[in-house]
Parts: structure tokens; sequence; C-alpha cells
């Protein structure tokens, strides 16, 4: 079982859990209307944290960048009660983000750090260090559903015996890179959201951290005790920004955790949504709460209070999903006047109401979903069973050079002397792929395609399997950041400020798995992991415990990197099948 | 007009990363979305983009699109309603 032991949130409404629970108790939301044009040319409703009061945390303010000086001040805030020690072997350090440190790219904002801190591992690497976590840090960046994951994460990685404890903590800063980006894809809301109003006109984008210590020593645990009692991730397969049209994904995610939980839809009181306030996203929802029959339940969403805090975001919800537990309280869902077509059972006053069971879902670009449950007094069954898997194919694709089964192939002329593009460009004519989408891809979702079409060429394993149960688990470096610097140079010049939204889609390391399951029809677990270099015995590890734990039966899986700055790249993919 | 309807075509190609199409591959006439090139919202975005930065016209709502992206014909005669 894997118990809550502490918790801490960091956002528009303040600095501590309760604080937060506090203002959003009291119905009050931390949105506001921006007009300094540092952030935006146009002024926009946003939800920021308090710099100053984040700066007061630290003695030299100068050490840590504003996204880690959230981590670190949200970690610390969580331990001050925990009996769950940071420093102990069996206590893994997860951090999950969408973009990190990426106001660094802005050369005009003059940050003293150096470039390597672009970098997500290097950030995790930093807080790890500051609080002498002994483990390697996991980083998970995943678009909008990287905290969730990372909580599933840490669950699966208690469950399975290999860690006892874990410190979970998202964090996302605003800075213009992502305010510009939602802006040209005219997804930001002209005030403060309005979550499943029939009268919604988009996102409120926000920034903020959220930490969650979890642990199997109930002795650990806050009372009364409450577990993380299932969790999934399904990925759409249908576009890399547009959520599903059926909500058939998301409602597979529930539905799986609802198996692993022990639980049926009737056994839960209440959901907290993504609910972003996007058109699409919330349509989708109240479709995929249909399809699960959870459309009766009392359903809310938290960002009218706080906005979306993206990498944050899964985590900074279910702590105040938590608080319903502990405090059978539900909260109003901000911002909703008006029932949609979709009805659902949205909150529109605060009530008392037991809660024992809650369901949280979120979503992101790349097509993907999660599912997280939350339980007072259930116990669920750990139905771990030892799997054996095999390794069917391999193929690595290194800076022009291509490897099938470990043998080198060499079908290009010239290939020591093309740059990536032209390299990758006749590798697609070569092997005779036809799917014009390719071209609009980035390096990165280019790198990945081509290696995972090699590796399924005249493979028909895929076939056997149901879509639910082919996962792509891709361990990555550098993240997009080859394309995020490509996009910054559209907003760089005030006078020439044209953010273009068919680059920002691509900002994100997990568009590439969404690009490998559109086109493959691969409706599974999905996670990037960043690590400075390709941890094999991790990811293989991982996906060992998706098969013992019945969340996947076959998996496409490996490195998938396109360095930034230098240009390097690999690709070492892996086809993996459980044994039956 | 035909001279805007050849531009268009090539600015298209270059801000959606067309690459291997050429100009004489699109139709004037015919739709972008849907069948015909096959292009999708974030291209449109990207069209909403190309107006402004190409012709200094501002499209507000990203649903007046549908209309005024159906071709390069009804690129072109919006184009030439409205260049500032």
């Amino acid at each position: 079982m894997v118990y809550i032991s502490e918790h801490n949130i960091i956002s528009s409404l303040g600095f501590s859990s309760s604080e937060n629970f506090k203002n959003i108790n009291e119905n009050i939301t931390g949105i506001k209307l921006w007009t300094d044009n540092t952030l935006s040319p146009e002024p926009a409703y946003i939800s920021l944290v308090n710099s100053k009061k984040l700066d007061a945390g630290f003695s030299q303010t100068n050490l840590y960048t504003k996204y880690e000086k959230l981590l670190i001040c949200s970690i610390k805030n969580a331990l001050k009660k925990s009996k769950v020690d940071i420093k102990n072997k069996k206590t893994v350090l997860i951090i999950s983000t969408t973009k990190g440190n990426i106001n660094l790219l802005n050369k005009k904002l003059n940050l003293k750090f150096e470039n390597e801190r672009l970098h997500l591992w290097k950030s995790s690497e930093i807080i790890k260090d500051y609080f002498k976590n002994p483990n390697q840090a996991i980083t998970i960046s995943n678009a909008c559903i990287s905290g969730a994951l990372a909580i599933i994460v840490a669950k699966r990685l208690i469950d399975s015996g290999k860690f006892e404890n874990a410190i979970v903590s998202g964090a996302d800063i605003l800075p213009e890179f992502t305010l510009s980006g939602f802006q040209a894809f005219k997804a930001v809301s002209d005030g403060p959201c309005k979550p499943f109003d029939a009268n919604r006109t988009g996102m409120t984008p926000g920034e903020g951290a959220g930490t969650v210590i979890l642990t199997n020593d109930k002795t650990k645990a806050l009372k009364p005790l409450i577990s993380i009692s299932g969790g999934t991730s399904t990925n759409d397969a249908n576009h890399i920004s547009g959520p599903s049209r059926t909500g058939k994904e998301l409602a597979i995610a529930i539905n799986k955790s609802l198996k692993e939980a022990n639980l049926s839809a009737k056994d839960i009181d209440y959901v907290s949504a993504h609910g972003t306030a996007t058109l699409f996203n919330d349509e989708m929802e109240a479709k995929a709460l249909s399809l699960t029959k959870l459309n009766l339940i009392h359903t809310n969403s938290f960002k009218g209070y706080i906005g979306h805090t993206f990498g944050a975001a899964g985590i900074i919800e279910i702590i105040i999903t938590i608080n319903s537990l502990s405090e059978n309280k539900l909260y109003k869902s901000l911002g909703f006047k008006n029932k949609d077509i979709n009805e659902i059972n949205i909150i529109s006053e605060n009530k008392d109401f037991n809660v024992k069971n809650a369901i949280k879902t979120a979503s992101g670009f790349g097509g993907c979903n999660a599912s997280l449950i939350v339980s007072k007094e259930n116990s669920y069954i750990n139905n771990f069973s030892k799997k054996e898997f095999a390794i069917k194919k391999k193929i690595k694709l290194q800076d022009n050079r291509l490897f099938i089964n470990d043998i080198e192939i060499n079908p290009i002329n010239n290939y020591k002397e093309l740059s990536f593009s032209k390299y990758a460009k006749s590798l697609y004519k070569f092997f005779k792929i036809k799917y014009p989408k390719y071209y609009k891809m980035d390096k990165l979702s280019k790198l990945a395609f081509l290696a995972s079409e090699i590796l399924l060429k005249d493979e028909n394993l895929l076939k056997n399997y149901e879509e639910e149960d082919i996962s792509v688990i891709i361990s990555n470096g550098s993240s997009s950041l080859d394309t995020d610097a490509q996009y910054q140079k559209t907003i760089e010049d005030k006078n020439n400020y044209f953010p273009s939204p068919s680059v920002f889609v691509y900002t994100l390391a997990n568009i590439m798995i969404g690009e490998i399951c559109i086109r493959n029809k691969i409706k599974g677990e999905n996670t990037v992991f960043i690590s400075k270099d390709f941890n094999k015995e991790f990811i293989f590890e991982y996906v060992e415990i998706l098969f013992n734990s019945g969340k996947a039966k076959v998996s496409l899986s490996g490195r998938i990197d396109y360095n930034y700055p230098n240009g390097n790249y690999i690709a070492e993919l892996y086809l993996i099948e459980m044994n039956k | 007009m035909e001279d805007l309807t050849l531009k268009l075509k090539e600015q298209i190609i270059e801000a959606l990363n067309l690459e291997d199409m050429e100009v004489d591959e699109i139709e004037t006439d015919e739709p972008l979305f849907g069948e015909g090139l096959g292009l999708d919202s974030i291209d449109a975005l990207e069209l909403i983009v190309l107006l402004e930065k190409n012709y200094g016209i501002k499209i507000e709502n990203p649903k007046d699109g549908q209309k005024i992206f159906y071709s390069i014909k009804t690129m072109a005669e919006y184009i030439t309603e409205h260049k500032s």
C-alpha cells in the first residue's frame, strides 16, 4: 500500500497547503489580469506565484533559478512535518515538469546561469544534491499529465518493492515562452477560465509547485490514512494537440485504475477533473465521464482558482483532492455557471460530503491521459506477479549510422556527410514510408518516428495485442530543447513577434510518443523519463513493472534523444514482449 | 491576383513545412483542409500567423479561418479585400 505522508502547495493562493485550502474554501481565485508587457504584448489573465515571497526563503537569491526555488521551497515545506527521511536510500526523489528552466533561453532576461541548467536532468540533480538524496533523481516530462504520472510512477516503484518512500515534486514557471505559445494556439481565456461552463473561452496559464510525500509505512502516514489506490496512463492516438473526440482513451485509463483499486464506478464519490476550460478538453472529459458512468458523480476543476500549473497541476490538484477526503468537503468548481450540452455533475457550491474514494484525471498534448484514485479505508490488492519478458527486436540509429539487431547496415550513400534532416529524409525514402505528416515533425519526432517505423517494419507482433496493452516508455536527455530554441527565435524580436503554433506544438518531449501512437494506434501506458545518459536498466525495470502489474503486455522502449546544443542524436529502440 | 496566389502557395509551403511539394501541385480552387492538402487545426493557426506576418491582417476569432482558408482562392480574395 502507498500512503500519503505530507504535502505542500505553492501557487498564486499561497505557500502552504493550508493557505491554499483556506482560499479555495472561501472560493477566492488567484487569477489576475497581467498588464506588464514582459510576459506578453497583450494583457492576459494568468495565475502567478509571488516571486518576492519565494526569494525571501533564500539567504542567497542568485544560486537557484525561480523554477529550482519553487521545487526547493515546496519540498522543504513538505518535509518539515513528515517522518520520511529524504536522505534514506529507500527514498526516491521524483520530479515532474514540462519546461523547467526554459526562461534561460531568453537571453534578454540576463539570467546568470549556465546553459546546462536548461536540461531538466540538470535541475533535478541540483535539487537532489540540495536535499542530499542518495539516489538518482527521476525526472518525468510528459506534458500536462507529468504531475499525475509522477505519482503513478512513485506508486509503482513502491508497490514493486524498489523503494519504500517517494518525494514527488512538480513545478513549472510561466515565462513568455509558455504564455505566447498558448496565445498563438488561441487557447488562452479572455477572463479567468471557466471550466465546464457552456460559455468557456479557454485556459488560464499559471505557475506553481506541489510536493507529495508517499510511503508504504503506516506509522509515517497522515491520519486519516489515505492511499493512492490506482493509477494509469493512456494515449489517444488521435492528434498531437487536440484531444480525443470520443473520450474513450481517458475512459480506458479510468477503468484500468478502478480495476487496480478493486473498485467500481459506484464506489467513486468525487471526480477531480483536469478541466482546463478549453472547448475540446472539457468536452472530451465529459464524454469520458459518461463512458465510465461517472457523469452523475460530483465533479470539479481547480483551474478557476490557480490556473493551469502544467507540470505541477497533477500534484497540486491531487493534494486538494486529498483534502476533500480528509475534511469530507467538496469545493465549488470556480467559474462554472451554465451547464454545457454534455451534462456532468459540476459542483456549484461548497458542500459537506463523505468522500471515501476520488478520481483525479489529467490530459495533455501528445494525446496523453492519466487517472489516479485516492482512497480512505480502501485496501487495494497488490497484484504484482512476476512475468518473464523477451526482447524481440532492437534498432539503433545514431549519428547517421543504423543498426538492426546490432548489425550495421548503411543503405544511404555519403551518409557520413549528410545533415540529420537530409539523412532522415533519405531513410524515409529508402524504407518507402508514406506518411505526409512526417515532413511537419520536428527533428526529435522525426527521429522517434523513423526509429519506430524501422523497428516495426515487417513486424506483425503488435497486431496480436489490444491497443491499450501496448506501451511506449522512452528515456530522453535534451527534451525538446532544439525545437524550444527555434520557437524562442519567433518571439525574440518585439518588432517581428510572430509566435509559431506549429513550432510551439513540438516544444514537449512526449510529442514524439504521440506521433508514434497516432501512426501505430497505440493507446497504452506512455512516459518520457529524462536523464543525462540512457539508464537502460531503469527503463527495462519499469517496463517489467508494467508487465508484472498487468498495465502492458508489449512495449516499444528505449532511448530517443536529439542533443542540444551539439545536435548529436540517438534512437535505441527495443520491441519487448511479455512471455505468455 | 495570379501573382498573389503564386506567392501564397510559396509562403504556405514554407510556413507549413510541406517539403517535397511544388507550387503547381497546389490547386488554387481545391479545399486546403480535410481533402486536398489535408491540413489540420495547427496548420490553420499557422495560416493565421502567416496572414498577420506577411499581410498585416489580424484574425481574432480562429473560427473565421474556416471560410478564409477554404482554398488559395478564398485566401487571396480575403487578402485583397483586407490588406492595409
